[in-house]
Protein backbone atom coordinates (compact mmCIF):
# COMPACT_ATOMS: atom_id res chain seq x y z
CA UNK A 1 0.00 0.00 0.00
CA UNK A 2 1.40 3.41 -0.90
CA UNK A 3 2.67 5.16 2.16
CA UNK A 4 3.34 8.69 1.09
CA UNK A 5 2.86 10.19 -2.32
CA UNK A 6 5.86 11.47 -4.26
CA UNK A 7 6.18 14.63 -6.30
CA UNK A 8 6.35 14.61 -10.08
CA UNK A 9 10.07 15.35 -9.88
CA UNK A 10 10.65 12.46 -7.49
CA UNK A 11 8.64 10.12 -9.70
CA UNK A 12 10.75 11.11 -12.72
CA UNK A 13 14.02 10.68 -10.85
CA UNK A 14 13.14 7.29 -9.38
CA UNK A 15 11.71 5.94 -12.62
CA UNK A 16 14.80 7.09 -14.53
CA UNK A 17 16.91 5.16 -12.05
CA UNK A 18 14.76 2.07 -12.51
CA UNK A 19 14.96 2.28 -16.31
CA UNK A 20 18.73 2.74 -16.15
CA UNK A 21 19.07 -0.26 -13.85
CA UNK A 22 17.03 -2.31 -16.32
CA UNK A 23 19.19 -1.26 -19.23
CA UNK A 24 22.44 -2.03 -17.45
CA UNK A 25 21.13 -5.46 -16.46
CA UNK A 26 19.85 -6.17 -19.99
CA UNK A 27 23.19 -5.21 -21.52
CA UNK A 28 25.37 -7.07 -19.05
CA UNK A 29 27.08 -3.87 -17.95
CA UNK A 30 27.91 -5.34 -14.56
CA UNK A 31 30.51 -2.80 -13.47
CA UNK A 32 28.05 0.05 -13.89
CA UNK A 33 25.22 -2.00 -12.38
CA UNK A 34 27.34 -2.74 -9.32
CA UNK A 35 27.88 0.97 -8.80
CA UNK A 36 24.16 1.34 -8.16
CA UNK A 37 24.26 -0.95 -5.13
CA UNK A 38 24.07 0.07 -1.49
CA UNK A 39 26.42 -1.68 0.95
CA UNK A 40 23.45 -3.49 2.48
CA UNK A 41 21.95 -4.48 -0.85
CA UNK A 42 19.63 -7.48 -0.73
CA UNK A 43 18.95 -9.15 -4.08
CA UNK A 44 16.16 -11.67 -3.71
CA UNK A 45 14.29 -13.93 -6.10
CA UNK A 46 11.93 -16.08 -4.02
CA UNK A 47 11.38 -19.72 -4.94
CA UNK A 48 7.75 -19.68 -3.93
CA UNK A 49 4.75 -17.44 -4.55
CA UNK A 50 3.14 -18.27 -1.24
CA UNK A 51 4.22 -15.55 1.23
CA UNK A 52 7.95 -16.25 0.81
CA UNK A 53 10.40 -15.88 3.69
CA UNK A 54 14.08 -15.99 2.73
CA UNK A 55 15.00 -17.61 6.05
CA UNK A 56 12.42 -20.34 5.79
CA UNK A 57 11.89 -21.05 2.09
CA UNK A 58 14.19 -22.03 -0.73
CA UNK A 59 15.09 -19.04 -2.87
CA UNK A 60 16.23 -18.94 -6.47
CA UNK A 61 18.54 -16.06 -5.55
CA UNK A 62 19.11 -14.71 -2.05
CA UNK A 63 22.21 -12.53 -2.18
CA UNK A 64 23.51 -10.15 0.40
CA UNK A 65 25.99 -7.57 -0.85
CA UNK A 66 28.93 -9.92 -0.40
CA UNK A 67 27.41 -12.82 -2.27
CA UNK A 68 26.21 -10.48 -5.00
CA UNK A 69 29.79 -9.29 -5.40
CA UNK A 70 30.84 -12.92 -5.86
CA UNK A 71 28.06 -13.43 -8.41
CA UNK A 72 29.26 -10.45 -10.42
CA UNK A 73 32.88 -11.61 -10.14
CA UNK A 74 31.78 -14.94 -11.52
CA UNK A 75 30.03 -13.29 -14.46
CA UNK A 76 33.09 -11.17 -15.20
CA UNK A 77 35.36 -14.22 -15.57
CA UNK A 78 33.80 -14.87 -18.96
CA UNK A 79 33.71 -18.60 -18.20
CA UNK A 80 30.35 -18.59 -16.39
CA UNK A 81 28.91 -21.05 -18.89
CA UNK A 82 25.32 -20.14 -18.09
CA UNK A 83 26.11 -16.69 -19.52
CA UNK A 84 28.87 -17.44 -22.00
CA UNK A 85 28.06 -15.91 -24.37
CA UNK A 86 25.69 -13.52 -22.63
CA UNK A 87 22.01 -13.76 -23.42
CA UNK A 88 20.51 -11.11 -25.62
CA UNK A 89 17.63 -9.62 -23.68
CA UNK A 90 15.32 -6.70 -23.10
CA UNK A 91 12.92 -6.18 -20.24
CA UNK A 92 9.73 -4.17 -20.30
CA UNK A 93 8.57 -2.39 -17.16
CA UNK A 94 5.01 -1.25 -16.68
CA UNK A 95 2.50 -0.34 -14.00
CA UNK A 96 5.29 1.46 -12.16
CA UNK A 97 4.18 2.79 -8.79
CA UNK A 98 6.48 4.77 -6.53
CA UNK A 99 6.01 5.90 -2.97
CA UNK A 100 7.97 7.16 -0.02
CA UNK A 101 8.31 5.02 3.10
CA UNK A 102 8.29 6.47 6.59
CA UNK A 103 12.04 5.93 6.86
CA UNK A 104 12.63 8.17 3.85
CA UNK A 105 13.40 5.38 1.41
CA UNK A 106 11.60 5.08 -1.90
CA UNK A 107 9.82 1.94 -2.97
CA UNK A 108 9.28 1.37 -6.67
CA UNK A 109 7.18 -1.57 -7.82
CA UNK A 110 6.36 -2.66 -11.32
CA UNK A 111 5.25 -5.52 -13.50
CA UNK A 112 7.84 -6.71 -15.96
CA UNK A 113 8.61 -9.23 -18.61
CA UNK A 114 12.05 -10.07 -19.96
CA UNK A 115 12.52 -11.52 -23.41
CA UNK A 116 15.75 -13.50 -23.37
CA UNK A 117 17.45 -15.01 -26.39
CA UNK A 118 19.27 -17.88 -24.70
CA UNK A 119 22.49 -18.25 -26.66
CA UNK A 120 24.40 -20.65 -24.45
CA UNK A 121 22.67 -23.93 -25.26
CA UNK A 122 18.99 -24.10 -26.19
CA UNK A 123 18.99 -21.17 -28.64
CA UNK A 124 15.41 -20.38 -27.70
CA UNK A 125 13.58 -17.23 -26.75
CA UNK A 126 12.62 -17.38 -23.07
CA UNK A 127 10.13 -15.09 -21.40
CA UNK A 128 10.32 -14.13 -17.76
CA UNK A 129 7.22 -12.35 -16.46
CA UNK A 130 6.90 -11.16 -12.90
CA UNK A 131 6.79 -8.28 -10.48
CA UNK A 132 9.79 -6.32 -9.23
CA UNK A 133 10.14 -4.27 -6.08
CA UNK A 134 13.00 -1.86 -5.44
CA UNK A 135 14.00 -0.04 -2.31
CA UNK A 136 16.04 3.04 -3.11
CA UNK A 137 17.90 5.41 -0.84
CA UNK A 138 18.73 8.99 -1.77
CA UNK A 139 22.39 9.83 -2.11
CA UNK A 140 24.07 13.17 -2.68
CA UNK A 141 23.49 12.55 -6.36
CA UNK A 142 20.85 10.09 -7.33
CA UNK A 143 20.00 6.89 -5.51
CA UNK A 144 21.48 3.67 -4.29
CA UNK A 145 19.65 0.38 -4.49
CA UNK A 146 19.16 -1.28 -1.10
CA UNK A 147 16.85 -4.03 -2.23
CA UNK A 148 15.69 -5.66 -5.43
CA UNK A 149 13.09 -8.35 -5.05
CA UNK A 150 11.85 -10.22 -8.12
CA UNK A 151 8.72 -12.34 -7.92
CA UNK A 152 8.62 -14.51 -11.02
CA UNK A 153 5.29 -15.95 -12.09
CA UNK A 154 7.09 -19.25 -12.74
CA UNK A 155 9.12 -19.20 -9.52
CA UNK A 156 7.67 -22.45 -8.20
CA UNK A 157 6.98 -24.11 -11.54
CA UNK A 158 10.48 -24.92 -12.72
CA UNK A 159 12.48 -22.47 -14.80
CA UNK A 160 15.49 -22.73 -17.10
CA UNK A 161 18.98 -21.68 -16.07
CA UNK A 162 18.86 -18.08 -14.87
CA UNK A 163 22.44 -16.91 -15.04
CA UNK A 164 21.82 -13.24 -15.84
CA UNK A 165 20.91 -10.33 -13.57
CA UNK A 166 17.13 -10.49 -13.50
CA UNK B 1 23.82 -36.42 -18.05
CA UNK B 2 22.67 -35.09 -14.71
CA UNK B 3 23.11 -38.56 -13.25
CA UNK B 4 26.74 -38.51 -14.34
CA UNK B 5 27.14 -34.97 -13.10
CA UNK B 6 26.29 -35.70 -9.48
CA UNK B 7 29.26 -37.94 -8.74
CA UNK B 8 31.82 -36.75 -11.24
CA UNK B 9 35.01 -34.87 -10.44
CA UNK B 10 36.43 -34.52 -13.93
CA UNK B 11 34.11 -31.79 -15.10
CA UNK B 12 34.68 -29.61 -12.02
CA UNK B 13 37.79 -27.74 -13.08
CA UNK B 14 36.33 -26.89 -16.48
CA UNK B 15 32.62 -26.38 -15.85
CA UNK B 16 33.12 -24.63 -12.50
CA UNK B 17 36.16 -22.61 -13.49
CA UNK B 18 34.26 -19.34 -13.06
CA UNK B 19 33.18 -20.38 -9.58
CA UNK B 20 36.75 -21.24 -8.61
CA UNK B 21 37.90 -17.83 -9.76
CA UNK B 22 35.09 -15.91 -8.09
CA UNK B 23 35.08 -17.38 -4.57
CA UNK B 24 37.53 -17.29 -1.76
CA UNK B 25 39.29 -20.58 -2.44
CA UNK B 26 40.37 -21.05 1.15
CA UNK B 27 37.29 -22.82 2.26
CA UNK B 28 35.10 -25.74 1.47
CA UNK B 29 36.28 -26.32 -2.09
CA UNK B 30 39.92 -25.42 -1.68
CA UNK B 31 41.44 -28.80 -2.44
CA UNK B 32 39.39 -29.80 -5.46
CA UNK B 33 39.55 -26.47 -7.28
CA UNK B 34 43.28 -26.52 -7.80
CA UNK B 35 44.97 -27.10 -11.13
CA UNK B 36 47.23 -30.03 -10.34
CA UNK B 37 45.70 -33.50 -10.37
CA UNK B 38 48.18 -34.87 -7.85
CA UNK B 39 47.12 -32.31 -5.29
CA UNK B 40 43.45 -33.30 -5.34
CA UNK B 41 42.73 -35.77 -2.56
CA UNK B 42 39.04 -36.36 -3.01
CA UNK B 43 37.90 -39.68 -4.48
CA UNK B 44 35.04 -41.11 -6.48
CA UNK B 45 33.42 -44.46 -5.84
CA UNK B 46 31.12 -46.93 -7.49
CA UNK B 47 29.01 -48.53 -4.77
CA UNK B 48 27.24 -51.16 -6.87
CA UNK B 49 23.68 -51.26 -8.20
CA UNK B 50 24.18 -48.01 -10.04
CA UNK B 51 24.94 -45.94 -6.94
CA UNK B 52 27.91 -43.58 -7.04
CA UNK B 53 29.58 -41.04 -4.81
CA UNK B 54 32.30 -38.51 -4.29
CA UNK B 55 34.11 -38.32 -0.98
CA UNK B 56 35.77 -35.10 0.15
CA UNK B 57 36.84 -36.40 3.55
CA UNK B 58 40.55 -36.37 2.74
CA UNK B 59 40.36 -32.74 1.65
CA UNK B 60 39.03 -31.42 4.93
CA UNK B 61 41.64 -30.21 7.38
CA UNK B 62 39.32 -29.20 10.20
CA UNK B 63 35.81 -30.00 11.42
CA UNK B 64 32.88 -28.21 9.77
CA UNK B 65 34.84 -27.34 6.65
CA UNK B 66 32.09 -29.10 4.70
CA UNK B 67 29.78 -26.28 5.77
CA UNK B 68 32.36 -23.65 4.85
CA UNK B 69 32.91 -22.48 8.44
CA UNK B 70 35.55 -22.67 11.13
CA UNK B 71 35.18 -25.51 13.61
CA UNK B 72 33.99 -23.44 16.55
CA UNK B 73 31.45 -21.39 14.58
CA UNK B 74 28.57 -23.32 16.13
CA UNK B 75 29.91 -23.97 19.61
CA UNK B 76 26.62 -25.27 20.98
CA UNK B 77 26.39 -27.77 18.12
CA UNK B 78 29.93 -28.92 18.83
CA UNK B 79 29.05 -29.33 22.52
CA UNK B 80 25.84 -31.23 21.71
CA UNK B 81 27.76 -33.55 19.41
CA UNK B 82 30.40 -34.10 22.10
CA UNK B 83 27.73 -35.09 24.58
CA UNK B 84 26.10 -37.44 22.10
CA UNK B 85 29.19 -39.16 20.69
CA UNK B 86 32.14 -38.34 22.92
CA UNK B 87 34.61 -35.62 21.97
CA UNK B 88 36.85 -37.64 19.63
CA UNK B 89 34.10 -39.39 17.69
CA UNK B 90 32.15 -36.16 17.44
CA UNK B 91 35.18 -34.40 15.98
CA UNK B 92 35.61 -37.21 13.47
CA UNK B 93 31.99 -36.98 12.35
CA UNK B 94 32.11 -33.19 12.08
CA UNK B 95 35.26 -33.32 9.96
CA UNK B 96 34.15 -36.16 7.71
CA UNK B 97 31.14 -34.25 6.44
CA UNK B 98 27.89 -35.44 4.90
CA UNK B 99 27.47 -37.78 1.91
CA UNK B 100 27.82 -36.65 -1.68
CA UNK B 101 26.06 -39.72 -3.00
CA UNK B 102 23.96 -40.49 -6.05
CA UNK B 103 21.31 -43.13 -5.51
CA UNK B 104 20.28 -44.91 -8.70
CA UNK B 105 18.31 -43.99 -10.68
CA UNK B 106 17.54 -40.39 -9.85
CA UNK B 107 18.16 -39.37 -6.24
CA UNK B 108 21.13 -37.38 -5.05
CA UNK B 109 22.24 -36.56 -1.51
CA UNK B 110 24.10 -33.38 -2.33
CA UNK B 111 25.66 -33.08 1.12
CA UNK B 112 23.27 -30.53 2.60
CA UNK B 113 20.56 -30.81 -0.05
CA UNK B 114 18.39 -33.60 -1.37
CA UNK B 115 18.03 -33.58 -5.15
CA UNK B 116 15.68 -35.46 -7.42
CA UNK B 117 16.10 -35.71 -11.18
CA UNK B 118 12.74 -35.94 -12.89
CA UNK B 119 12.71 -36.67 -16.64
CA UNK B 120 9.67 -34.97 -18.16
CA UNK B 121 10.05 -35.90 -21.82
CA UNK B 122 12.74 -36.48 -24.38
CA UNK B 123 14.99 -33.45 -24.08
CA UNK B 124 13.41 -32.06 -20.91
CA UNK B 125 14.30 -32.79 -17.30
CA UNK B 126 13.30 -31.12 -14.06
CA UNK B 127 15.83 -30.92 -11.24
CA UNK B 128 14.23 -30.59 -7.81
CA UNK B 129 16.09 -29.79 -4.63
CA UNK B 130 15.49 -29.10 -0.98
CA UNK B 131 17.89 -28.34 1.87
CA UNK B 132 18.32 -31.08 4.47
CA UNK B 133 18.25 -29.73 8.00
CA UNK B 134 19.90 -31.56 10.89
CA UNK B 135 17.34 -32.62 13.46
CA UNK B 136 18.01 -31.06 16.82
CA UNK B 137 20.85 -28.89 15.55
CA UNK B 138 20.89 -25.17 16.35
CA UNK B 139 18.81 -22.96 14.09
CA UNK B 140 21.87 -20.95 13.07
CA UNK B 141 23.49 -24.07 11.66
CA UNK B 142 20.40 -25.09 9.71
CA UNK B 143 20.09 -21.52 8.46
CA UNK B 144 23.63 -21.88 7.15
CA UNK B 145 22.54 -25.06 5.36
CA UNK B 146 19.79 -23.04 3.68
CA UNK B 147 22.41 -20.47 2.62
CA UNK B 148 24.71 -23.20 1.28
CA UNK B 149 21.85 -24.57 -0.81
CA UNK B 150 21.41 -21.19 -2.46
CA UNK B 151 25.04 -21.26 -3.58
CA UNK B 152 25.06 -24.78 -4.96
CA UNK B 153 21.57 -25.60 -6.18
CA UNK B 154 18.91 -24.12 -8.40
CA UNK B 155 18.65 -22.33 -11.74
CA UNK B 156 20.78 -19.36 -10.64
CA UNK B 157 23.27 -21.23 -8.50
CA UNK B 158 26.97 -20.65 -8.80
CA UNK B 159 27.34 -24.33 -9.66
CA UNK B 160 24.29 -26.01 -11.16
CA UNK B 161 23.37 -23.29 -13.67
CA UNK B 162 26.57 -24.12 -15.53
CA UNK B 163 26.05 -27.89 -15.27
CA UNK B 164 22.59 -27.47 -16.79
CA UNK B 165 23.85 -25.45 -19.73
CA UNK B 166 26.52 -28.07 -20.46
CA UNK B 167 23.88 -30.82 -20.32
CA UNK B 168 21.80 -28.86 -22.80
CA UNK B 169 24.75 -28.36 -25.12
CA UNK B 170 25.49 -32.08 -25.06
CA UNK B 171 21.90 -32.85 -25.90
CA UNK B 172 22.09 -30.43 -28.79
CA UNK B 173 25.34 -31.97 -30.01
CA UNK B 174 24.05 -35.54 -29.85
CA UNK B 175 20.48 -34.97 -30.94
CA UNK B 176 19.26 -37.60 -33.37
CA UNK B 177 22.54 -39.42 -33.80
CA UNK B 178 24.21 -42.08 -31.69
CA UNK B 179 27.71 -41.44 -30.45
CA UNK B 180 30.43 -43.07 -28.43
CA UNK B 181 31.09 -42.01 -24.87
CA UNK B 182 34.63 -42.57 -23.64
CA UNK B 183 34.45 -43.52 -19.96
CA UNK B 184 37.92 -44.98 -19.65
CA UNK B 185 39.56 -42.36 -17.49
CA UNK B 186 41.31 -43.94 -14.54
CA UNK B 187 40.35 -47.53 -15.38
CA UNK B 188 43.94 -48.63 -14.80
CA UNK B 189 44.14 -47.16 -11.30
CA UNK B 190 40.77 -47.87 -9.74
CA UNK B 191 40.92 -50.17 -6.74
CA UNK B 192 38.52 -52.15 -4.62
CA UNK B 193 38.39 -50.83 -1.06
CA UNK B 194 38.22 -52.98 2.05
CA UNK B 195 34.49 -52.32 2.01
CA UNK B 196 34.21 -53.97 -1.39
CA UNK B 197 33.47 -50.91 -3.48
CA UNK B 198 35.45 -49.48 -6.38
CA UNK B 199 37.37 -46.29 -5.70
CA UNK B 200 39.61 -44.05 -7.75
CA UNK B 201 40.88 -40.51 -8.07
CA UNK B 202 38.27 -37.72 -7.92
CA UNK B 203 38.66 -37.03 -11.65
CA UNK B 204 38.39 -40.65 -12.79
CA UNK B 205 35.29 -42.18 -14.35
CA UNK B 206 34.85 -45.12 -11.99
CA UNK B 207 31.50 -43.70 -10.95
CA UNK B 208 30.25 -43.17 -14.50
CA UNK B 209 31.38 -46.62 -15.67
CA UNK B 210 29.47 -48.17 -12.80
CA UNK B 211 26.34 -46.14 -13.44
CA UNK B 212 26.21 -46.99 -17.15
CA UNK B 213 27.07 -50.68 -16.65
CA UNK B 214 24.18 -50.99 -14.26
CA UNK B 215 21.87 -49.02 -16.54
CA UNK B 216 22.78 -51.29 -19.44
CA UNK B 217 22.23 -54.42 -17.34
CA UNK B 218 18.65 -53.38 -16.69
CA UNK B 219 17.94 -53.20 -20.42
CA UNK B 220 19.70 -56.47 -21.15
CA UNK B 221 17.67 -58.35 -18.54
Amino acid sequence: MPNKAVTEAEYRAVSNFVYLECQLADEGRWEEWEELLADDMHYWVPGTLDDPDPDRDVSIINDNRSRLATRLRQLRTGTRLAQAPTSEMRRMISNLVIWLEEDGEYVAEANFVIFEMQKQSTMTMNQWPGRVSYRLRSKLQGFEMARKRVDLIAAASGIPSLGFII
Amino acid sequence: MLSENEADGYHVSFVHDSFAKAINREGKYENVLQDEEEGVHAVCRYLGNGHTELDYQETYTHPMQWLGVQEDRYADYRDQMGQAYGTDRAREIMQKGPPHTFIFPNLFIAETCLVMIQPISVGETMNWHTPLYLKGAPEALNRRILRQGEVAMGPSAFLTADDAVIAERQWRALKGSPAWLDLSRGAERERETDKGVLQSHYTDETSNRGFWQHYQSLFNG
